[in-house]
């Protein structure tokens, strides 16, 4: 897709579970298929991001650490 | 912890055995495998800033998670609940005064995510409330209303019980 629109959700600087419920509470505004890519510097949540969207039935489209910073990107599907 | 619960709900006749690894189930392979319980009761008795802080990112992230999620704030844990009243939590040990420093989610604001985000609910212990005089109305908007221990273990049968 040409142009996507990406929301970006900076958690940065919080601890576990706070991305994972930044994320959730941003995917429950979110359209179906719109992307959102949560930033974390918790290694824990870059951890357990992925194990949540997996079990709840999102798709999981990548995740890559930068500097510390972890880019978790899933596309809601329900 | 689990200890607690386990008493408690023999003495109330259930099934120990099953409520001894509520999390595991066996396949029809004979395989053990990990399963989530439907209903998680977390019993907060303590007000420790630690175990608070632990139960709420269990309801949090149970409740993300799909499981239905019943708090019930008993003896030291129900000051942080009344509503103009903002107790500081007693911290247990090094981690808990390391969280007050960090920018870890506040215990309040967690539970109040796991019941927006996770449908959890969350009672208070009517004799708690009895004891520190507490009419319905002084509690927080997260608090569904007041509960009994025997409704408590009425609606936690059958499900997993974690004491905090």
């Amino acid at each position: 897709m040409v142009n996507e629109k990406i929301k970006v959700i900076d958690a940065t600087g919080s601890f576990c579970p706070g991305p994972l419920m930044e994320l959730i509470a941003q995917l429950k505004e979110a359209e179906i298929g719109e992307v959102l890519e949560l930033l974390s510097s918790d290694k824990g949540s870059a951890q357990d991001v992925p194990v949540w969207i997996n079990k709840v039935g999102h798709e999981m489209l990548g995740s890559e650490e930068s500097g510390g910073v972890w880019h978790i990107r899933v596309r809601k599907l329900k | 912890m689990g200890g607690c619960a386990l008493r408690l709900i023999g003495a109330l006749g259930q099934p120990l055995l099953l409520m001894r690894h509520p999390g595991v189930a066996l396949n029809l392979t004979g395989r053990e495998e990990h399963t989530m319980p439907n209903r998680l009761s977390l019993l907060c008795v303590s007000g420790s800033r630690e175990k608070m802080q632990m139960a709420a990112m269990v309801a949090a992230t149970a409740g993300a998670l799909g499981t239905e999620v019943i708090v019930f704030l008993s003896m030291n844990a129900l000051g942080y609940f009344v509503r103009g009243e903002a107790p500081k939590a007693p911290a247990e040990g090094d981690m808990g005064r390391l969280m007050a420093e960090k920018n870890v989610p506040s215990f309040r604001h967690l539970f109040e995510q796991a019941k927006d985000l996770g449908g959890a609910r969350l009672y208070a212990c009517s004799m708690a409330m009895d004891l520190l005089g507490l009419e319905e109305g002084r509690l927080e908007s997260c608090i569904e209303g007041p509960m009994g221990m025997t409704r408590f273990l009425s609606d936690a049968s059958g499900g997993q019980i974690l004491v905090f």
